[in-house]
């Protein structure tokens, strides 16, 4: 029954507090979703704007200085380029005038090294370079920007080589290296925000410059390339130990190179994590409260709900008693009622023969006769006592109130109890008082009450045991009828239990409605029962009495 | 005066016809004057001719000893015709209880008692006695 209860309660909290907190998640996840796109918008912008600008410098970088060897390779002639003083002097105003140049060389349509200005003029003298793959590639386009790579002096550079064809269909090739260190300053002067990584890579994912994050020029990335479709965007990578960087890339046009800028994630991770902590607090609290008031309303509701089961139960109970007990009543009345004519009858008939008896005074055999005629008449008493109890029975069923005697009540009561107390030898002392005043009650009502509990003291002692009843004032407004018993008493666990409906010690004994229905009549009439008890030490009931209280609710 | 006319005239009223004759018999052996009839119908129609002939004195009924349970009209209605014949008229209900209804106290003039079935004869001869003497000193 109890167990019942929980698991509705159980499940209407649930199903509350359900309700209540889903929309809040809802609310939860769709401000974090809001909160993530704005803040990816905002990092994102500035971000790609950057990649773009340090895309527009380089181009223009590696632009203005293909264009100054193209420019160098057409403007002079295979003679003056061959000069080496030329050269020379050509290189010195390179110098001068874009800077990153390294040295200049002018390399025959064939392969072989011409002529060389820069500072590697001994190691170079006599290089042929038709074997070479940028050679090949130069050959075919005209044009070729290498990729980074490690010469001599095992620092990174790369080549711009340029070939042009004269009027005369005379062609030669214009080699110009540029010192990458200049240009890994150009690209991180861009890097305005600290904790910002620009580096160059080339399409196979091998490091063109140095990077922040991971290592040195001609290293590979410790990631996969990206696809070319997220050209532009910003997307999020694994960075070193497993912390997140957001990403953006973009391809340098008429190269290998892939501009690339990376920026640690925290920051946008930092101010969620400040965000969610506040929103994950206002959630906890909202949760709580309503877990809380939905809790307690449905501890309310359900005490409500148990109640008037019970109640309901309870006069459920007492009804079909009352129903039973009046109908077994009317069955009673009726037998009691048909059994009187023919009872009457017989006692006539009987009485008639006695008095034709009494007139013939020579009768032979009247003592005989008298004898039998005196045993019809005393089984026909017997048979009127019965049937008067059956209709005694009947009229009790009538609740009246009257005022009744308390001490003549328990000494009648007594008298329908006097076998049974007989037969186990019980001792029964009475100590009432004699000033009680009148009290208005039913008297078969009344009678139940003390019958029930009298009849459970007797159950309860053993051959020969001792019963007392008591009567008296408990205040102005109350009478008390207390009977103790020395029999073997009922431990706490029982106590509690023993005005429940079907509650039995008895076995079969019992239906366990005695003491339920009883304790409803004394409730119904204002009183209550007070029980004593332990296991062994006897036990005791006062039934409380309030004194002309009028019974509600019961038909008259 | 006989000493038949010093005692009453009884009319009992009792579907059981076994019953009513019996009795009857057993208080003509005690002198009394009874007739039994076996429905309300009879007694009330008993009682009106008695009325219509002006009867007086020892002829008439002194007391009707009226079952409460009769076919047709009930004891108590019954009851209420016989005290609309005579209102003076002494009636004792027979019944199944001990005391029966106190809600008909106070409702006819006439003295009503009750006595319940099987009757003791001894309660029945005490009652008309005392009743013998209240109309002896009327």
């Amino acid at each position: 029954m109890r167990r019942r209860y929980t698991a509705l309660k159980r499940k209407i909290v649930l199903i509350m507090a359900a309700a209540a907190i889903t929309p809040l998640i809802f609310l939860a996840a769709i401000n974090y979703f809001e909160f993530h796109n704005t803040f990816t918008r905002e990092t994102e912008a500035p971000f790609r704007s950057l990649v773009a600008k340090t895309q527009n410098s380089f181009e223009l970088f590696l632009t203005e200085r293909s264009a100054t060897v193209g420019l160098i390779a057409s403007i002079y002639t295979y003679a003056e380029l061959s000069n080496p003083e030329h050269l020379k002097r050509i290189f010195k105003a390179m110098q001068t005038e874009f800077s990153y140049f390294v040295d200049i060389a002018l390399i025959h349509d064939r392969g072989k090294l011409i002529n060389y200005a820069g500072p590697f003029a001994d190691e170079l003298r006599g290089a042929d370079y038709s074997e070479q793959e940028w050679f090949t590639q130069v050959r075919a386009n005209n044009r070729y920007v290498s990729e980074v790579f490690k010469g001599v002096r095992q620092l990174p550079h790369m080549v711009i080589a340029v070939r042009h064809t004269s009027g005369e269909g005379h062609s030669w090739i214009v080699r110009a290296t540029l010192d990458t260190s200049r240009f890994i300053k150009l690209i991180s002067g861009i890097n305005t925000e600290p904790g910002n990584d620009t580096f160059l890579v080339n399409h196979d994912g091998v490091l063109q410059t140095d990077s922040i994050y991971f290592g040195k020029a001609l290293e590979k990335l410790t990631f996969p390339m990206p696809a070319p479709e997220l050209e532009g965007k910003v997307f999020e990578i694994t960075g070193e130990g497993g912390a997140a960087m957001l990403s953006s890339f973009a391809y340098i046009p008429g190269s290998n190179f892939v501009l690339m800028s990376v920026k640690p994630a925290y920051s946008f991770l930092q101010t969620w994590l400040m965000v969610r902590t506040d929103l994950l607090l206002i959630f906890l609290f909202s949760a709580f409260i309503i877990y809380f008031v939905a809790a307690h309303s449905v501890q309310v509701l359900i005490d409500r709900l148990r109640q008037s089961d019970q109640e309901r139960e309870e006069a459920l109970l007492q009804m079909e008693h009352t129903q039973r007990l009046s109908s077994i009543g009317r069955l009673a009345a009726g037998v009691a009622h048909e059994i009187n004519n023919p009872l009457a009858i017989i006692n006539e008939k009987a009485g008639l023969l006695t008095d034709i008896l009494e007139l013939e005074r020579d009768f032979p055999s009247r003592g005989q006769f008298e004898a039998q005629l005196g045993s019809i008449s005393a089984a026909v008493t017997r048979c009127r006592g019965i049937t008067q109890r059956m209709l005694g029975f009947t009229r009790r069923m009538n609740v009246t109130i009257e005022t009744l005697d308390i001490n003549e009540m328990v000494r009648e009561t007594l008298t329908f109890l006097e076998t049974e107390a007989q037969h186990k030898h019980a001792r029964i002392e009475l100590e009432l008082d004699s000033s009680l005043p009148g009290i208005r009650w039913d008297r078969g009502q009344l009678q139940q009450v003390f019958l029930n509990v009298l009849n459970n003291a007797l159950d309860a002692i053993s051959e020969g045991g001792f019963i007392k009843i008591q009567s008296s004032m408990r205040d102005d407004a109350t009478m008390t009828v207390r009977f103790s018993d020395q029999g073997c008493g009922m431990d706490e666990e029982t106590r509690k239990h023993i005005f429940e409906p079907f509650f039995s010690t008895k076995q079969e004994c019992g239906t366990g409605l005695g003491l339920s229905i009883i304790y409803g009549i004394v409730k119904r009439y204002g009183g209550d029962i007070e029980v004593e008890s332990a296991p062994e030490q006897g036990a005791a009931f006062t039934i409380v009495l309030p004194m002309g209280r009028h019974e509600t609710g019961v038909k008259q | 005066m006989t000493l038949a006319s010093q005692h009453m005239a009884i009319l009992l009223v009792d579907d059981e016809a076994e019953f009513a004759i019996t009795l009857a018999e057993r208080l003509r052996l005690r002198d009394y004057q009874a007739k039994a009839v076996f429905d309300g119908e009879s007694a009330l129609a008993f009682l009106a001719s008695e009325n219509d002939k002006g009867e007086r004195g020892a002829d008439r009924i002194d007391l009707v000893l009226l079952d409460m349970f009769l076919p047709g009209m009930s004891g108590l209605e019954v009851l209420r015709k016989i005290h609309a014949i005579r209102s003076d008229l002494p009636v004792v209900l027979l019944t199944g209880q001990t005391d029966p209804a106190h809600s008909m106290e106070g409702m006819a003039k006439a003295p009503i008692a009750h006595l319940s079935k099987p009757l003791e004869m001894r309660k029945l001869l005490a009652l008309l006695e005392t009743l013998q003497k209240e109309k002896a000193h009327a």
